[in-house]
């Protein structure tokens, strides 16, 4: 479905020197490589996390993808079609969400983009009002629709800018931090939402995002890009598997640690009574349990791998 | 005075495009006049020479009196930054008159350069006022005229103080300048009965006055007109410490 | 089309609908264009009056030269009022929601924004100038319907100029000041475009076209060109069309999306 085989873009960002005269009429640029050869395949039905740090390339990624941004070069196919052409057919199947972002008539109610949508989009009618009173229903957005865009909370906003988006209930979405800026309420509902829908409808969802909570609740697939280039691409299960050599013990006291308690050997330890924290080697594990199970009394002892945004920060330092 | 000098720069762009138009505009004005020149000396009581001469004229005073920062100062107040300022309410006048007199030297030092490319170009023949006593009473009437045109600007940037609508007074008042402050023909040309209405106006003062100055130097018949212009900026004067006055009080009532 | 259509008016209503939340600033924008109206007209009268001649055309030529200006940039305004709003469209980023959805961005960043205010003011304007053109003496036929198709022709000429103007924002995030460049050059030609001497009379005819806009529907009126003329004036117009397109699906490829 999604196919991309050495794409690399490249930006061009003029240069500002100290001298005016040369910045008007003779300005420099250099060359900043925003993704480099960088290939994938995504299929139908997917649910994909990309993430890496600001710059990393993931936005340029998926605005080459929708045909926004023209690849400096590469091979680019979404549903056998060059994205960048902006073929009516395509444009139909896609939807792409930033955060943070409006697409809707400021001060009109949604309800007037919704509409110009239908034409834009060219849903039937009988469509149309299935797909939008699903969709406000599974949002929980009836008394959102109806007033002017401006006088509604980001949060409110962000869940109509859904309503608008899936109208045409695209087969791929492109979701740019959709839940950047917003409270963690709203950021749940968002990211329930997303759940549900990929669930019902089937569509291959491509998320960025920052929040480690969104990225862990939604996909099942990750790709971690850093630099322009992929650094990782795979189940998201097998991340932690693969890359992650520490386990968390984590221990609740029933007395706290007398002064003379040696820790055992190799491990990070975190202590706040009653909660006492050791991070060591997968391989220690056993050692480092029977050492403290003699050591301490304790009234419960959970292990855990470590966290995921740990793994990934890990990830992203090493390359 | 220099912060305003950067931060004019850092549009460099914008700021050029802004004197590329105003170069256009003088030259639209001058092959008006010029062609009005091909068939006829005269024009009522103007030779070419003083025309065009008027026109360089006007453009140039235009540069240093009309054009100002106040316009900054609606913004302010929507925005609320000027709550910063309002602190300290006697610096605050002092920023925005240091940050005119920054604007308008750079104004003045851009629009000279390009009536001398003008004048080098389209070698026009201009007149050159003798009379020193001319000058005096010309830099007078300047101040004068930029004392009237500052506070005008200002009170429309007042408006801010009751209404979100700042933009369309002042648009308007930018055509009525066009048209009644001289800057696109001379005011004199105009029927004695027009003039005389004008005349009771601020708007002669600001740049048509001085120009007059500049090309007939002193005569009995700038009396009057000299003495409505002081009159005039006495009167903006207190007008605008009310303006101002009252709006503050009415600003800080809404707890922005 | 029938759908484009169909898109284009819903956009247009909306516009309105979003304009007329806005009373005290439509009512403002319509007086103001009045007045100044009004001034340029008695200026004119005025000058005309005192001069018979201005670069050799009396006063009802005089007069028919403003008129025309007036609609046809009157008439831009009103179709690409849109444009005056997409530095901050790009800016933000939003353009990028533009792109990608299944219709030509030109329905949505050219013509997606007609203003109703300029909707008004038009209908007089038009009526002005009918009754000054109808009010020449002995008015051929045959130049009076040329007029008509070169006023199409400025027309598709200003939304090249407009194009262009949503390329270079594209590139350089630059449109305000483009604009009204655009704005000073057309309206160099409220009066006769023979009060310029050259090389500037070539320059708003052949670089910045704005003279084969506003000035050439009225020559031909009058019957001041010749055929050579007008196929010139023809070809020019075609070739910065297509400049105009070009520019724009080259500023499409370099679009970096910055916004955000």
């Amino acid at each position: 479905m999604i196919s991309i085989k050495g794409l690399t873009k490249t930006y061009r960002i003029p240069q500002r020197t100290k001298n005016l005269f040369k910045d008007i009429f003779f300005r420099t640029y250099k060359e900043k490589k925003a993704i480099e050869n960088v290939s994938l395949t995504i299929d139908g039905n997917e649910l994909v996390g990309f993430i890496g740090p600001n710059g990393a390339g993931k936005t340029t990624t998926l605005k080459i993808l929708s045909g926004i941004l023209y690849p400096t070069s590469g091979y680019v196919n979404v549903f056998g079609f060059t994205p960048f052409e902006k073929k009516r057919e395509f444009l139909r199947q896609i939807a792409f969400i930033m955060g943070h972002k409006n697409q809707l008539l400021w001060e009109l109610p949604a309800t007037d983009s919704f509409r110009l949508n239908k034409e834009i989009y060219e849903v039937d009618d009988k469509t149309y009002k299935i797909t939008l009173d699903e969709l406000t229903e599974l949002l929980d957005a009836e008394n959102l629709i109806h007033q002017p865009v401006k006088t509604l909370s980001l949060g409110q906003r962000m869940r109509v800018e859904l309503i608008a988006a899936l109208l045409h209930r695209p087969k791929i979405l492109f979701l740019d931090e959709p839940t950047i800026g917003l409270d963690i309420f709203a950021q749940t509902t968002i990211i329930d939402f997303i759940k549900e829908y990929q669930e019902r409808y089937k569509s291959t969802i491509i998320l960025t995002s920052h929040y480690m909570q969104d990225v862990e609740r939604l996909a099942k697939r990750l790709i971690m890009i850093n630099h322009g280039k992929i650094i990782f691409d795979g189940l998201l299960r097998n991340l932690v598997n693969t890359y992650s050599q520490q386990k968390l013990i984590n221990i609740t006291l029933l007395k706290p640690l007398s002064k003379e308690f040696e820790p055992p050997e190799k491990i990070r330890i975190h202590y706040q009574f009653p909660q006492l924290q050791i991070t060591t080697h997968k391989e220690n594990i056993v050692g480092v349990l029977a050492y403290m199970l003699k050591k301490v009394e304790f009234v419960d002892v959970t292990i855990e791998d470590e966290p995921l945004e740990d793994v990934i920060k890990k990830m992203f330092v090493h390359h | 005075m220099y912060v305003g000098i950067i931060q004019v720069f850092t549009y460099r762009l914008s700021f050029f495009l802004w004197r590329v138009r105003n170069v256009f505009n003088l030259i639209f004005i001058y092959f008006l006049w010029t062609s009005v020149f091909t068939k006829q000396v005269l024009f009522l009581s103007y030779t070419q020479e003083k025309l065009i001469t008027y026109i360089l004229v006007i453009s140039l005073l235009s540069s240093l009196i009309l054009v100002t920062r106040t316009i900054d100062v609606g913004a302010d107040i929507l925005s609320g930054d000027i709550m910063n300022h309002l602190l300290k309410p006697f610096s605050f006048f002092r920023f925005i008159v240091s940050r005119e007199f920054a604007d308008k030297f750079l104004n003045l030092f851009f629009t000279v350069i390009e009536i001398f490319i003008l004048i080098v170009v389209l070698k026009p023949h201009i007149f050159i006022q003798n009379n020193s006593g001319a000058y005096l009473l010309l830099i007078i009437t300047m101040i004068i005229g930029g004392i009237i045109s500052f506070f005008v600007s200002l009170n429309l940037s007042f408006i801010a103080f009751w209404s979100n609508e700042i933009w369309a007074p002042r648009w308007i008042y930018s055509i009525f300048t066009w048209f009644l402050a001289g800057s696109f023909f001379p005011l004199d040309i105009l029927p004695k009965s027009v003039y005389n209405l004008l005349l009771l106006t601020p708007f002669p003062y600001m740049i048509f006055l001085p120009s007059k100055v500049f090309l007939d130097g002193f005569s009995a018949a700038l009396i009057v007109p000299i003495g409505i212009s002081i009159l005039w900026s006495i009167a903006l004067f207190f007008l605008t410490k009310k303006v101002w006055e009252t709006g503050i009080k009415n600003y800080s009532a809404y707890g922005r | 089309m029938k759908r484009n259509l169909k898109i284009f008016w819903l956009l247009s209503t909306y516009s309105a609908k979003t304009a007329l939340q806005h009373r005290v600033g439509m009512i403002s924008f319509v007086a103001g264009k009045m007045i100044r109206f009004v001034f340029y007209v008695l200026f004119i009268y005025f000058l005309v009056s005192k001069t018979r001649f201005l670069a050799g055309y009396s006063l009802q030529q005089t007069i028919i030269f403003f008129l025309t200006f007036n609609f046809l940039d009157t008439l831009a305004q009103l179709l690409f009022r849109e444009v005056y709003r997409f530095r901050p469209l790009i800016v933000s980023g939003e353009f990028d929601n533009v792109l990608v959805k299944p219709y030509h961005p030109f329905i949505r960043v050219l013509i997606g924004g007609v203003d109703i205010m300029d909707a008004i003011t038009i209908v007089p304007y038009l009526a002005f100038l009918l009754y000054f053109v109808l009010k020449i003496p002995h008015l051929n036929a045959i130049n009076a319907v040329l007029y008509g198709g070169f006023l199409i022709n400025g027309l598709l000429l200003a939304t090249a100029f407009h194009i262009l103007i949503l390329a270079v924002g594209i590139l350089t995030t630059e449109v305000d000041n483009t604009i009204m460049m655009y704005r000073d050059f057309t309206k160099m030609l409220s009066l006769p475009i023979d009060i310029y001497k050259e090389p500037f009379r070539s320059f708003l005819m052949f670089v910045i076209p704005v003279g084969i806009m506003m000035a050439v529907p009225v020559k031909i009126l009058f019957g001041l060109l010749t055929p050579n003329m007008v196929i010139i004036t023809i070809m020019i117009s075609i070739v910065f069309t297509l400049i105009s397109f070009f520019t724009w699906n080259r500023a499409l490829k370099r679009y970096q999306s910055w916004g955000g």
